[in-house]
């Protein structure tokens, strides 16, 4: 309830009766500890300065956001990630969104140049990349073949996470594939070198 | 937080000045500290906030297909060993010390001659520059001899991160160059860029 009416009206001539008394000021009362809403607010009454920092959004400074150039192995055919490619952790206090973006720019060494890729020698390097939060897959590409010898991806995720320490991690996966990029054959031959990229995090929160 | 507390008086009490004044202090005291406890759940929305409170993002978005870098009419090419402004330029008035989240994509179709595709975002204190490149934001594609598809196509995407400090003016642009050198004839395409403050 926005407006609180006096409960008993004194009139002049009145004798004040204590109740009306407490009536009135009680009533004032519940309404201020806990009652207040829009109504008790001007229209646009809230302006930016009168909004705590960051009341609604943060926008995450992530760990690994670069341009120095960073050489993920290639003796693993499995996930790795890493803080130069890009980690953050960041502490969530209320239920919130991460709206979480990522993209990044890469070169091969080499290219998978055996053959012309007509069925003799069907495989090539491949990479793929993905957002994992807390350790889940929230996007992954397909592999990306080395054929464009420098190329970049933008991926994007949006994730419910409730309060608490989150982690928001990029990992690659670096592989010989068969040339349907569907199954890994070996170890990649050509390193990739991961060049310019960016993490953004922004948590929404209402 | 301020929690309001009422003396209650009681019939047949003497009203003293102690009994009314402590009431008095508390809704002084009251008024200069209300906070959230003071407030109803979800009793506060959207008509509270005032334009611009969060999001100031209203007049800082615009997408373009096609755009002209040569200055034709419908042509869309990049000139082969310059960089050429694609879309832009984009201002943003800050009014607190805020980051600014910019967005970039776009189609390039690269010519038989050319071997590189680079883009960038950049920013700069006027419309006519000049430019700095944000950092992080450069992507390069390129075909490299041999590669059984010599000429490339595809779309870039950037997000990337500016923090900026009170009462300035920023332009924002995104910028390509293909090459390295010969025929202008890459071109570019479905070209979308967004730029935004978070207020809070």
């Amino acid at each position: 309830m926005a407006y609180r009416y006096r409960t008993e009206t004194v009139e002049t001539g009145n004798v004040i009766e204590p109740s009306w008394w407490n009536a009135n000021m009680g009533e004032l009362a519940s309404e201020f500890n806990g009652g207040l809403d829009r109504d008790n607010l001007p229209l646009a009454g809230v302006t930016q300065a009168r909004l705590a920092e960051d009341a609604c959004n943060s926008i995450v400074n992530a760990t690994g956001s670069s341009s120095s150039s960073y050489t993920p192995s290639v003796e693993t055919t499995g996930w790795q990630g890493s803080t130069e490619i890009s980690v953050s952790t960041l502490e969530v206090t209320v239920d919130s969104l991460l709206i979480i973006e990522w993209s990044g720019n890469w070169t091969w060494a080499g290219i998978s140049t055996a053959g012309s890729f007509d069925g003799s020698t069907p495989t090539e390097d491949a990479v793929e990349w993905r957002i994992t939060v807390d350790g889940s897959e929230a996007a992954v590409t397909g592999p990306i073949g080395d054929q464009r010898w420098k190329d970049s991806v933008w991926l994007c995720a949006a994730v419910p996470v409730a309060p608490g320490p989150h982690t928001v991690a990029i990992e690659c996966r670096i592989a010989e594939r068969d040339f349907d990029g569907l199954s890994v054959n070996d170890k990649a031959t050509n390193d990739l070198t991961l060049n310019d990229r960016e993490l953004v995090i922004t948590q929404r929160k209402r | 937080v301020s929690t309001l507390t009422i003396r209650e008086i009681e019939e047949g009490e003497d009203l003293v000045i102690a009994t009314v004044n402590d009431s008095l202090d508390s809704w002084n005291m009251a008024s200069q500290g209300l906070g959230a406890s003071n407030f109803r759940e979800e009793g506060i929305d959207h008509r509270c906030l005032d334009d611009g409170a969060v999001l100031k993002a209203a007049d800082d978005i615009d997408t373009g297909t096609a755009i002209p870098v040569n200055g034709g009419a419908a042509a869309a090419v990049l000139n082969d060993g310059t960089d050429d402004m694609v879309i832009g330029p984009f201002n943003l008035s800050v009014t607190d010390d805020e980051k600014i989240v910019v967005r970039a994509s776009l189609y390039y179709a690269m010519a038989t001659d050319d071997t590189e595709f680079t883009v960038d975002i950049r920013y700069g204190s006027s419309a006519s520059g000049p430019w700095t490149q944000m950092p992080r934001t450069v992507r390069t594609h390129a075909m490299r001899t041999g590669a059984l598809f010599p000429v490339g196509k595809g779309s870039i995407s950037i997000t990337t991160l500016h923090a900026v400090e009170n009462n300035s003016t920023l332009y924002f642009a995104l910028f390509a160059e293909s090459g390295p050198t010969g025929a202008d004839d890459t071109e570019v395409d479905s070209v979308t860029f967004f730029a935004e403050q978070i207020a809070r």
